[in-house]
């Protein structure tokens, strides 16, 4: 029999909450995310000052979601085998690296170029940062596929558990803020980008249950197609742009995490989503409610 | 269960970009290595690169096509023109919705992102920038061969640095397995850039003069470039179609170091975790295995940590197998490496040949292995473990082997 999915914590950095009550309370109210970049994102409150200096601000969001989740699903990961544990995430990766690392190169010389930055340009730099934070030996998964990739993130995830390729995969997406990419997003699709993270935790169900998990959802359906055509498009299901802007490679992984919040405050029994990118990527993921029967 | 096979090889590298003139570069020790003719070196204390020379697409049917697209892209949908034709696939007659691309990068479409910081430095971008613009994004490079070919199968690119390749690879596999697909263009693209080059120099890894993986005096890596594209699909539907069949994808192990973003663990530790889910699912005992395609980058640090992996996961029988690098030869092709090095087992597989590591000279007391110094060697090959270590301590080992 096929293993069952489920996810057993959240982690969060928006605009719209520091944690996931908050964020759900505001979401739910129809608070607007205004700001494209969290003002008040606060790392070191999060992390400590321990090793965060030289990190790009994907890294950062995207390991504060993770310290968030990672204690949201009550993981105690020193006690478990850190082999079985992987990390799955969509993101274009630290722009910002790139563009200050070449500029740097261009305007000044290769001499003042940081090699501690050269790393934040990789677009894995977030998905290895999680790792070597939390110590995590399992595969380390980094997807760039345009608006879906947070989605593609999570159902990818939730293969490997199904293939025994791990018992829990930290999965999810994250987007940062830069004027440059800003400046891309305005010209190209006429909007602004919101950057956040979203970070779950997924497990093989009787993983979760042998460790006594809180489950907040399951994940009972996935789909990954390339629609070339462009006909035939089903509608975005549950929405979250209006509320929380165009978060891009990390949509998906929010729309995950706020309808995986729903169901388990019984708000809903069941919720389908999709993302689909410009190019052709199409991504669906379906939760309900755990039922242990 | 399904098995899968690699039926096709597409192949742009710094010794040749088709597939004949790449292996015999390859097992006669030919070097690509040379001063850098992309970019001007005299900001630095190193100039030499490997870089794809002589790259002419008109000809193939994709060069009309391929002009809106950025080099790494360029690559990619040439690599898998190749790679179709070598499988003889008639892809007309194919329901395209079971074919899937999905490919592996480190710096991507690196050039185009170069000319954008360029000219965001003198000014804001403009209208005019927008197809300069669209060419950036990672997920463009498997869609520019999707769109080509008119495939809707499962279509993604992980970006997991240099060992990206094989996590494509990987991922393709599992796709026919599941029967997400039938058939799967797999591999991997980095095009040469000044962002890769001056991050390497910066870090004091790039060699002076060549690369000499595992040799005492290695210096270091040489930056490259380069696509490889594999065609798999299921065993059975290969029989029944009457394909070439170069080699058997046995299975795949991952993990990560976890210890630091640009250093392999000294003890190797990832790597052998890697290894050891490889062979598993590959159902390869040790001594099963005839050959290492090492990762072999020619830093001190990676191929002595990589020697003690080989070593940890192997025990004796390590001094027994042959390992060697094929970056004494390409340089570091960074996301396209692993993917190159997968299409090298496939034809060491077919031919029965293994390639050398060149370059070689001087005996590492850390590093004592059999590494096939300076001369390809005709052995009986049945099975190979390709490692592909990475940035962020992403490894990626697949497992090849003779049907």
């Amino acid at each position: 029999m096929d293993k069952r999915i489920v996810i057993t914590g959240a982690g969060i950095i928006s605009s719209l909450g520091k944690n996931k009550e908050d964020f759900l309370r505001n979401f739910l109210s129809g608070h607007l995310a205004i700001k494209s970049k969290i003002e008040d994102f606060d790392a070191v409150g999060i992390l400590g000052q321990g090793g965060i200096r030289t990190l790009d601000r994907s890294s950062l969001l995207s390991l504060s979601a993770s310290k968030i989740a990672i204690e949201d699903a009550n993981l105690n990961i020193g006690q478990l085998d850190s082999s079985d544990i992987g990390v799955s995430l969509g993101t274009m990766g630290s722009i910002f690296s790139g563009f200050d690392f070449y500029r740097v190169k261009l305007l000044e010389s290769p001499r003042y170029v940081n090699p501690m930055q050269f790393s934040n340009t990789v677009v894995n730099a977030s998905a290895g940062q999680i790792a070597i934070r939390f110590g995590l030996n399992g595969f380390n998964a980094t997807i760039s596929t345009g608006a879906c990739a947070g989605m593609d993130a999570i159902i990818y995830a939730s293969q490997m558990i199904k293939k025994s390729k791990a018992n829990i995969v930290l999965a999810g997406g994250v987007e940062e803020y830069c004027d440059e990419i800003n400046s891309v997003f305005k010209l190209v699709k006429g909007e602004d980008i919101s950057e956040g993270a979203a970070i779950l935790i997924l497990e093989d169900l009787d993983f979760a249950l042998g460790r006594k998990a809180n489950i907040l959802a399951e994940i009972i359906d996935t789909c990954q197609e390339n629609r070339l055509s462009r006909e035939n498009l089903e509608p975005e299901q549950f929405s979250i742009k209006e509320k929380l802007g165009n978060l891009y490679s990390a949509t998906g992984a929010f729309k995950t995490l706020i309808a995986s919040l729903l169901i388990k405050n019984n708000t809903r029994n069941s919720i389908s989503l999709n993302c689909s990118s410009c190019l052709g990527n199409y991504s669906s993921i379906t939760l309900s409610k755990f039922n242990a029967e | 269960m399904r098995r899968v096979v690699v039926t096709g090889l597409g192949i742009i590298s710094s010794i040749g970009w088709k597939k004949e003139v790449f292996w015999r570069a390859l097992v006669s020790g030919q070097s690509g290595i040379s001063p850098a003719k992309a970019f001007d070196t005299q900001d630095f204390k190193v100039h030499n690169t490997a870089e794809v020379k002589d790259f002419d697409p008109s000809g193939y049917l994709n060069y009309e096509f391929s002009k809106q697209y950025g080099k790494a892209a360029q690559f990619a949908l040439c690599a898998s023109e190749f790679a179709i034709n070598d499988s003889l696939l008639d892809i007309k007659n194919i329901n395209l919705s079971r074919i899937g691309v999905v490919l592996g990068t480190t710096m991507g479409e690196a050039q185009v992102f170069q000319q954008l910081v360029e000219k965001k430095i003198h000014s804001d971008f403009e209208p005019r920038d927008r197809t300069l613009i669209m060419q950036y994004p990672l997920e463009n490079i498997p869609q520019a061969i999707a769109k080509f070919f008119h495939l809707e199968g499962p279509n993604a690119i992980f970006p997991t640095a240099c060992s990206s390749g094989n996590y494509a690879i990987s991922y393709g596999y599992d796709c026919i397995k599941d029967k997400r697909a039938d058939f799967m263009l797999c591999g991997g693209v980095d095009v040469i850039s000044v962002i890769a080059f001056t991050g390497f120099a910066r870090m004091l890894s790039i060699a002076p003069d060549t690369c000499q993986p595992f040799d005492r005096n290695r210096k270091g890596i040489i930056v490259g470039e380069g696509c490889a594209i594999l065609l798999l699909e299921d065993f059975d539907n290969a029989i029944k179609r009457n394909a070439h069949i170069y080699a058997e994808i046995l299975g795949y192990g991952l993990s990560c170091d976890a210890y630091h973003m640009t250093s392999p663990h000294p003890q190797g530790y990832g790597a052998s975790i890697a290894m050891r889910k490889c062979l598993k699912e590959s159902g390869l005992n040790l001594e099963d295995v005839s050959y290492i395609n090492a990762h072999g980058t020619g830093t001190q640090a990676n191929d002595k940590a990589e020697t003690i992996a080989i070593k940890d996961v192997f025990g004796s029988l390590a001094y027994k197998i042959p390992v060697s690098s094929i970056k004494s030869m390409l340089g570091h092709t960074m996301g396209a490496a692993s993917a190159i090095e997968a299409a090298a087992c496939c034809l060491s597989i077919d031919k029965q040949i293994i390639p050398p590591t060149i370059n070689y000279q001087t005996k590492d007391p850390d590093c004592d292995l059999d590494y096939v110094p300076n001369q390809a060697r005709h052995i009986n090959v049945k099975n190979i473990i390709s490692n592909a270590f990475a940035f962020g301590g992403n490894n990626a080992c697949v497992g090849f082997g003779k049907v």
